[in-house]
């Protein structure tokens, strides 16, 4: 029997895949590194620990070693907590239980009671990559059946492959077109949004890990097995960064799926700005590189749902100097208009290798380690200082000179780091402490006039707001539960982990938004010169939302091409598991629908990202100024 | 058995209202109906348990008085049928002190649907209706910028110094108008500025005189325990400094504040004292001014500070209104900010006539306290020993 505890803490698993990537150096789940299978990975056994205690799964083979593969060293307990404040030791504890008590009580394991009936579809999968690496086992493909998106339709695949190379991959896809069978394909195995799912063959490219710096053309070839975070981390390494989204994302799959936007896009730029080159396999198996053309135009761009026509192998990722002066800050601003002016304005000028508008939810969340903290320190930061919204830049040391020369108050990555690590001191939840610096501020009342935030940006007052948060790690991981503290403490001693700009390049952080509720994330690209648009846009999201009840949230905007275009993201939250709010998620995503095509009618700038699903490597200017 | 009277309170789980329910409660032949509403959670009932509580009233003064679940930004009051159906066929008198307190011109909107919205809803409810008095409570401040002193009469302002004191004018205005058509007794009570209880310290509105000196005895806490504690250097950088012998805590503060003719303070106990005695008055009608004939300058309020946090340094820098050559530091700032609510209210040069009060409350002695250092010592003492209302619970 599973535990109810253990079944509500597996149901609440986001499927973000932080646990397959070490961003926290911390150290990565041993069984999911040898056996890459979503399944052998902790997120995976939490889908596996909910089916047990759903009567939809019975011990398979494959369980039988999931569960033995786990060694409980706790590594995910930690870095689950990070991210989402969830324990999943516990249910990895509950499914090797299960499995072991299953077997001791002499019950069968799944093939000793049905005769063996091989796929030949499986067999010839198998042929190609090994049998380790392709599998219909129950307890593999439940893992790549569903995902927490309100719109997914559950499909459960045939069978799951694992390539290690590209014409590997491309033995796969002849095999499905002999056979008429469908498929489709993952980066890390992952699905959040819905769109890859499949009763077909399931292709994951976890084990491409092709990685080979080319410094003198300065690219980075990296197969589709390589994260963000990895790629970066190697890029960092030998001193440069690349333009990459969500550290547990793979590079290719990202690509393909959105193209690449992040606060660096305002530097670096999008979609075909990121790569020199890549390699694809085609719907019929043939390989071919972008550069050369051929059937496959993914240079191309239209305005409608696209499918996949074709497997990102590898890629060759554009390498970007840093240098030794890089820093990051803060602009707090009162509203979104004056912070889009703002942002813009820098754009154009060109300060600032990466920009973006944040709100105070966005700030408060990746600041937090919980999210009780963070819904205090948003109130803080948006009503109390009254800057609901900031300006973060990231660049180095005449960029700081520039904008310090525009006159505005500035928030330095000093007073960040101070507030980061003072933050449970900000507003300690027990009434029977004395006065806490937002009980000091919160008393001054009402104000008229320049916001509070300016006055704590005086760089005089950084000892008052020192003395009174007494930043240092072990005060951050105070705001812990004890048994992790030790371990927070360690992590926030790195000063990486305070730097903006170190956090802005590897975006870990970043997956807290779906802390409380999962994230579903609405992305536009928008003009940015029409600030009122943006405006007008981000209203009517809230209004959506707040009539169907739905926690929402202002994202970010980030600037791109000078200042032309920009991303904007605003954010819907649901519980993953209330049919109700499954339910009226779809009727806001519906109205969502609505409202873009009438503002798309009017101002064609507007573009919802869905599109670009399958043609995230289209030519930029190829998306961004059709009409 | 003689019928009691049925008061009904608006905004009972204020300030006045609530210490107005605990008084008139205390008449066995009173019966008091308070409106209020949920928050945050908290049911109408909880919440004035909590205030009965903390007001320590007796088993006999909580019998008398009844919670009435709603709220004034409901055109119906957001009472249920049976609720309203009573107030409607039982309400001798009302007394209306709901009211929205903020000075923000930011809070506009806020301000007025609390005292203009929510008055509209309270008199659209009451418009058929027969009853006998109305009593409001208003504001001193409502006689808007003047240099006249400032009558107990409808004033005719033209500028007032916040949205607060031009809702509250509008308000009497409504009001008097309501209560003329009706042909019914209005009195309307005009307090200055309230603060807690002079005899005990007690309050739980910890707003107006005690923001700033909750935020000097933030920062004498927060830098006696760096130096204490971690040699001082967060304090030496502020210019802040402990004299080993007084152990007082030295804060460089100099506030850039244009005075007036002082703060017009008076307690709740004298307040409350105060309307009540109108009240009962027959003859009483129209408007009373509820002030104090001794204001409280700037410098006594720094001295009662200083005196009482055991801190020195702070100074006042008279601002003639022209730029000063000193610029302020950010700590100036800082403490300068928790008086940014006060500040016009600190410049003000208002005189309050209060001849039609003090007809009644002389002869029967009510005369309002002296704010000094001891009934200040007292009032801070209590918001010190309960942690400025956050031990209070509500």
């Amino acid at each position: 029997m599973i535990s109810d505890e253990g079944v509500f803490t597996a149901s609440q698993c986001r499927h973000y895949a932080m646990c397959k990537i070490d961003y926290l150096g911390t150290g990565l789940c041993h069984s999911g590194q040898e056996n890459h299978f979503v399944s052998y990975y902790p997120q995976g056994r939490m889908d596996l620990v909910k089916a047990i205690a759903a009567g939809t799964l019975p011990v398979t083979p494959r369980l039988v070693d999931i569960a033995s593969a786990c060694d409980l060293c706790g590594i995910c307990d930690l870095q689950c907590h990070f991210i989402t404040e969830l324990r999943p030791l516990p249910v990895m504890k509950e499914l090797k239980r299960y499995v072991e008590e299953h077997i001791s009580d002499g019950k069968l394991v799944l093939q000793d009671t049905l005769p063996k009936d091989e796929d030949p579809l499986l067999v010839e999968l198998q042929e190609i990559v090994g049998t380790r690496w392709a599998s219909n086992d129950l307890a593999i493909t439940l893992a790549y059946a569903s995902d927490p998106s309100p719109v997914t339709v559950p499909k459960l695949p045939r069978a799951v492959v694992l390539p290690k190379t590209a014409e590997e991959t491309q033995e796969i896809v002849r095999i499905a077109v002999k056979h008429g069978v469908s498929f489709m394909v993952r980066g890390n195995g992952s699905s959040v949004m819905g769109f890859v799912m499949t009763d077909g063959i399931l292709i994951d490219t976890q084990r491409m890990k092709i990685l080979v710096f080319d410094e003198d053309n300065w690219c980075v070839t990296v197969g589709a097995g390589i994260s963000a975070f990895d790629l970066q981390k190697e890029a960092f390494a030998r001193g440069y960064r690349v333009n990459v989204a969500e550290p547990a994302a793979q590079v290719c799959a990202n690509l393909m799926c959105s193209g690449i936007m992040s606060l660096f896009s305002a530097a670096y730029g999008t979609l075909d700005d990121n790569y020199v080159d890549a390699e694809f396999v085609s719907s019929d198996g043939d390989l071919f590189r972008i550069k050369e053309g051929g059937n496959t135009d993914l240079y191309s761009f239209a305005r409608k749902d696209a499918a996949l026509s074709a497997i990102c192998t590898s890629v060759q990722i554009k390498l970007h100097p840093v240098t030794k002066d890089e820093e990051g800050f803060l602009v707090p601003m009162e509203n979104l208009q004056d912070a889009l002016v703002f942002m813009r304005e820098l754009s154009i000028r060109r300060i600032g290798f990466g920009l973006g508008v944040l709100g105070a939810d966005y700030l408060a969340t990746f600041i937090s380690p919980e999210s009780a903290l963070a819904g205090r320190v948003k109130n803080l930061i948006g009503t109390t200082l009254g800057s609901p919204f900031m300006v973060i830049v990231l660049g180095d040391s005449k960029d700081r000179a520039a904008v310090e020369n525009m006159n505005c108050t500035i928030l330095s990555n000093d007073v960040f780091r101070t507030l980061m690590l003072g933050i449970p001191n900000l507003s300690p939840e027990t009434e029977n402490n004395g006065d806490s610096l937002m009980d000091m501020l919160q008393s001054t009342g009402d104000w008229e006039g320049q916001p509070l935030i300016n006055l704590l940006g005086n760089r005089e007052l950084h000892p008052f707001i020192e003395a009174a948060l007494n930043p240092s790690p072990k005060t951050h991981a105070g705001a812990v539960p004890d048994d992790l503290r030790e371990n927070y403490r360690k992590i926030y001693a790195r000063p990486e982990m305070t730097d903006l700009v170190w956090l802005n390049m590897f975006r870990i952080l970043s997956t807290r938004m779906g802390r409380e509720k999962h994230l579903l994330p609405l992305i536009f690209y928008v003009p940015l010169d029409k600030p009122d648009v943006i405006d007008s846009l981000v209203k009517g999201l809230f209004e959506i939302a707040n009539s169907l009840n739905l926690k929402n949230d202002f994202g970010f905007v980030s600037p791109i091409d000078f200042g032309k275009r920009a991303f904007l993201e605003y954010d819907f939250y649901l519980d993953q598991n209330d049919p109700d709010e499954i339910q009226r998620s779809q009727m806001a995503l519906g109205a969502v629908t609505e409202l873009i095509e009438k503002t798309s009618a009017s101002v064609p700038q507007v573009q919802w990202i869905r599109y670009t699903l399958n043609q995230g490597c289209c030519r930029k200017e190829n998306l961004l100024y059709t009409s | 058995m003689k019928p009691k009277k049925q008061i009904f309170i608006t905004g009972a789980s204020g300030f006045i209202g609530s210490h107005l329910a605990e008084k008139l409660a205390e008449k066995e032949s009173n019966a008091i109906n308070l409106l209020i509403r949920p928050f945050n959670g908290v049911t109408a009932g909880e919440r004035w348990k909590r205030i009965a509580d903390w007001l320590e009233l007796s088993d006999k003064t909580r019998k008398r008085i009844s919670v009435f679940s709603g709220d004034l930004d409901s055109p119906d009051l957001g009472l249920s049928c049976d609720d309203a159906r009573f107030l409607k066929t039982q309400t001798d008198e009302i007394i209306h002190t709901a009211a929205s307190t903020s000075f923000s011109e930011k809070k506009r909107a806020q301000v007025f649907q609390t005292n203009i919205d929510g008055l509209n809803n309270l008199l659209s409810f009451f418009a058929g209706v027969s009853f006998k008095q109305f009593h409001h409570i208003s504001t001193a401040y409502v006689a808007g910028i003047t240099r006249n002193p400032c009558m107990e009469a409808i004033s005719r302002p033209s500028k007032f110094l916040n949205p607060y004191e031009e809702a509250k004018h509008q308000a009497e205005l409504l009001i008097r108008k309501f209560c003329f058509q009706k042909n019914i007794r209005l009195v309307i009570y005009r307090p200055s500025i309230v603060y807690g209880n002079s005899i005990t310290g007690k309050t739980f509105r910890f707003n107006a005189l005690y923001h700033p000196v909750r935020s000097v005895a933030y920062i004498r806490d927060l830098f006696i325990k760096d130096i204490l504690q971690n040699n001082g250097t967060r304090a030496q950088m502020m210019g802040i400094c402990l004299n080993q012998k007084n152990q007082s805590l030295y804060l460089p503060v100099c506030l850039e504040i244009k005075q007036g003719k002082g703060l017009n303070l008076v307690p709740i106990n004298y307040c409350i004292d105060s309307i009540v005695e109108i009240m009962k008055n027959p003859a009483a009608e129209g408007i009373f001014h509820i002030i104090n004939d001794r204001n409280t300058t700037m410098e006594e309020l720094i001295l009662f500070t200083k005196k009482f946090l055991n801190v020195s340094g702070i100074s006042i820098g008279r601002s003639s209104g022209r730029q000063t050559e000193r610029i302020p530091s950010p700590l100036d700032l800082l403490l300068q900010r928790s008086l940014e609510t006060y500040k016009s209210y600190i410049a003000d040069t208002r005189i309050f006539n209060d001849s039609r009060a003090a007809k009644i409350l002389d002869p029967s002695g009510i005369d309002c306290p002296k704010f000094s250092y001891p009934v200040f010592k007292r009032c801070m003492t209590y918001a010190i020993d309960h942690k400025w209302g956050k031990s209070l619970g509500f």
